[in-house]
Parts: C-alpha cells; structure tokens; sequence
C-alpha cells in the first residue's frame, strides 16, 4: 500500500507546497554568488580603509567602482539575509502569530534600512 | 490498514532528536551555518546604520572614533570570523547544489577544510588590516 504522509485535516484545509518554493532558493544561490565574488572586493575595501581620516574615508568611499560595489553588496546581502531569516524562522519559531510577525519584522527592516543606505550612499557620492 | 488519524501521524517520518543526538561535523557546521547568518543578518543592520547615521551627522569623527574602542573591536572581530566562516560553509552548500561532494568521506574532509580555512582567513584579514 503506498504510503500516506499527508493527514485527511491537512488535505481538507488544503495545506501544502505554495508551488514558489524553487524562487526562494534560487534567488538564494543568485545572492549568495554575488557575495561570494564581492567578498574579495570587501576585503581590499576594508584594508585600504583602515587608519584612514574622515576626508580619507569620504575620498575612497566616494570612488565611482567602490560605490556600485556598496551598493551591490548591501542590497544582495540583505536580499540573501532576509531569505535565510525567513528559513530560520519557518523553521524554530512554531506560534504562528510569532512567525509571521517576526518574518515581517526582518523584511521591513531589510527594505528600510536598503533604501536608507542607498540614499546615503548617493549622499556621499555627490559630496 | 486503518485511516485512523493516529496511524497516519505516527506512520510520518521524524526529524532527528537533536538533543540526544551525537554531535557531528555535518550537524555541528550545518547549525554553525545558520547561527553565523542569523549574526550576520544583525551585523549588516548594525554596519548599515552606522554608516546612515555616520553620513547624516555630517561626518561626525566620534562614529570613527567609536570603531577603536575593545568592545565594538571584539564585536568586529566575532562579525569577521563569523563572515569567513558563513562564506567557506557556504561555498560548501554551493559545490552541493552544484551536484558534486556527496559522500562521507568528502563531506567529512570538506567540513575540516572550511573550518580550517575560515580561520586562516580570519588571520590574515586582521594581519593586513
């Protein structure tokens, strides 16, 4: 007899895959190469601004490559960070009042603090 | 056989009992993993910020100055290692989807050698800072 992992409740309340599950992962690999490759730039980043003064900092911050390249991995991580939050919620936070509230929280904040940034960054570019 | 709801739920298959499971090198990375995000997640936010209020306080010196002192250096510290650590395992995860390293022994090998390699990392990312 074939197995039946699914409960008569569960089928009544129609409770299943969304059927969108593969986006999730997939933008997750997206992210997570682009992190990988800005990674190295993140590092030269953070060397050649070590020790630096504020006109120093605004000076390397302001470069055109070193812009496109914030901006790019600030977006990506928080794209990729709001993904895994969401996985590492689904997963331990059980109540779902909790869950969908804490879900909203981390992408809110995600977007928020996205768009600030940018605006800041752009800030910085037009000194 | 019966369709009585209790069959049907104990006939479902059971994640393992982290509890009283023995740790693992899969397992051990595999949780590493997620708690290094979770971190991560706040120290994006965190840097994020900083830099926002930073740029909109016209460049006050004291946010630089705020980097130097031990507390937030420990925190950087944790937050790096953190991120090596999250990229190795990660490049790991990548090489999987990607089909390849499925067996014990690599996957045993793999684990020891991101570990080994974020900690490398981590030294010389603050040897050369």
């Amino acid at each position: 007899m074939k197995n039946k992992y699914r409960s008569d409740l569960a089928i009544a309340k129609n409770l299943g895959s969304a059927g969108s599950g593969s986006a999730h992962w997939w933008h997750q690999r997206v992210t997570a190469i682009i992190l990988t490759i800005t990674t190295f730039w993140l590092i030269c980043f953070s060397w050649s601004l070590s020790g630096l003064e504020v006109s120093g900092v605004i000076d390397v911050v302001k470069k055109p490559y070193n812009i496109v390249m914030l901006a790019l991995f600030t977006v990506a991580g928080f794209y990729h960070a709001a993904l895994g939050m969401r996985v590492i919620i689904e997963d331990y936070i059980h109540c779902r009042a909790i869950r969908l509230v804490s879900i909203l929280l981390v992408q809110i904040f995600s977007i928020v603090t996205i768009i600030s940034f940018i605006i800041a960054v752009l800030h910085v570019m037009n000194l | 056989m019966s369709k009585d709801p209790i069959v049907i739920k104990n006939s479902r298959p059971l994640s393992p009992h982290l509890s009283i499971y023995k740790p693992q090198i899969s397992s051990v990375l595999s949780i590493g993993h997620r708690l290094s995000g979770v971190g991560l997640f706040f120290g994006l936010g965190a840097f994020c910020w900083w830099f926002i209020f930073w740029v909109f306080s016209k460049f006050e010196p004291c946010y630089l100055d705020f980097l130097d002192s031990s507390m937030v250096k420990f925190i950087l510290f944790l937050v790096s290692y953190s991120y090596f650590y999250h990229f190795c395992t990660g490049i790991r995860h990548l090489v999987w989807d990607a089909g390849y390293g499925f067996s014990i022994k690599s996957i045993n090998l793999t684990g020891w050698l991101a570990v080994i390699a974020s900690v490398c990392l981590t030294v010389i990312y603050w040897l050369f800072m």
